[in-house]
């Protein structure tokens, strides 16, 4: 069996960005493959790099709210990509291109949401929040695809609002 | 009637005065506009940036903040925000 981890980017101070964190912090409970990567960005490179699979949960703003994507990632450590890391947050494809530069070889898949809002301090949008069923059904299918099984107990929606009342102690 | 025309009179003087003071600031300004300002704004830019991804980075959970006694939370959030913005 490939070694295969899940890696939830995001911070959850910026509203809709911090939905791949909640997400991956709730299925981490049932889930021993599961990582928070949080914010951390180019921090959390040391926890990657023994594996072959990585499914990383994130947003993409280029998705309308709410949508759900999968999409394989290739890595890329491009002029413009690189800046980003000035941008604040760090895309999994960059993470990927690091990890390619450190002569790791990882399949790498991200599934990903739409968000609405980026709003400092709210929490996650209506729209992020009820896609996360459609995300770990993404998810299942593609951790089935290597013999992994996910388990996800109670309900996943409540889990990722009660991340964000934590997070902001609301 | 007398003081009344000085008190005008010293009001005129007062106008010419604050003109002549405007009229010496304004090559300053004009000088602190065109050598400073260029300068200044990369530096303050580029902080900002540097700061956001501090922020970004680093503060990833308001904490214990509604444990400390005598905090207005909502004020601090407000702070915490204009600091984003």
């Amino acid at each position: 069996m490939e070694r295969l981890l899940v890696v939830g980017l995001g911070n959850p101070i910026y509203g809709d960005d911090g939905f791949g964190s909640c997400l991956a912090q709730y299925l981490s409970l049932f889930n021993p493959f599961v990582f928070d990567g949080n914010a951390h960005g180019i921090g959390i490179l040391g926890n990657l790099v023994d594996y072959d699979v990585l499914v990383f949960l994130d947003i993409d703003v280029k998705l309308p709210p709410g949508a759900v994507a999968v999409e394989r990632i290739e890595g890329s450590l491009t002029v413009p990509e690189t800046r980003l890391v000035d941008a604040h947050r760090m895309p999994p494809s960059l993470l990927v291109g690091y990890l390619r530069a450190m002569g790791k070889n990882p399949r790498a898949y991200l599934i990903a949401v739409g968000p609405k809002s980026l709003e400092p301090l709210a929490p996650a949008s209506r729209e992020v929040v009820e896609a996360a069923p459609l995300v770990v059904a993404e998810l299942r299918k593609k951790l089935a695809e290597f013999g992994y099984e996910l388990v996800v107990e109670g309900d996943v929606k409540k889990g990722i609002e009660e991340c964000y009342r934590r997070v902001l102690r609301t | 009637m007398s003081s009344v025309r000085d008190l005008t009179e010293l009001l005129k003087a007062l106008r010419e005065v604050r003109s002549a003071i405007d009229q010496l600031l304004r090559p300053a300004e004009e000088l602190r506009n065109s050598l400073v300002e260029p300068v200044a704004k990369p530096i303050e830019d580029e902080f900002r940036k540097t700061l956001g991804s501090i922020l970004y980075n680093r503060l990833i959970d308001l904490g214990r903040a509604r444990e400390l006694p005598n905090v207005d939370l909502e004020g601090l959030k407000e702070r915490i925000k204009r600091h984003f913005s």
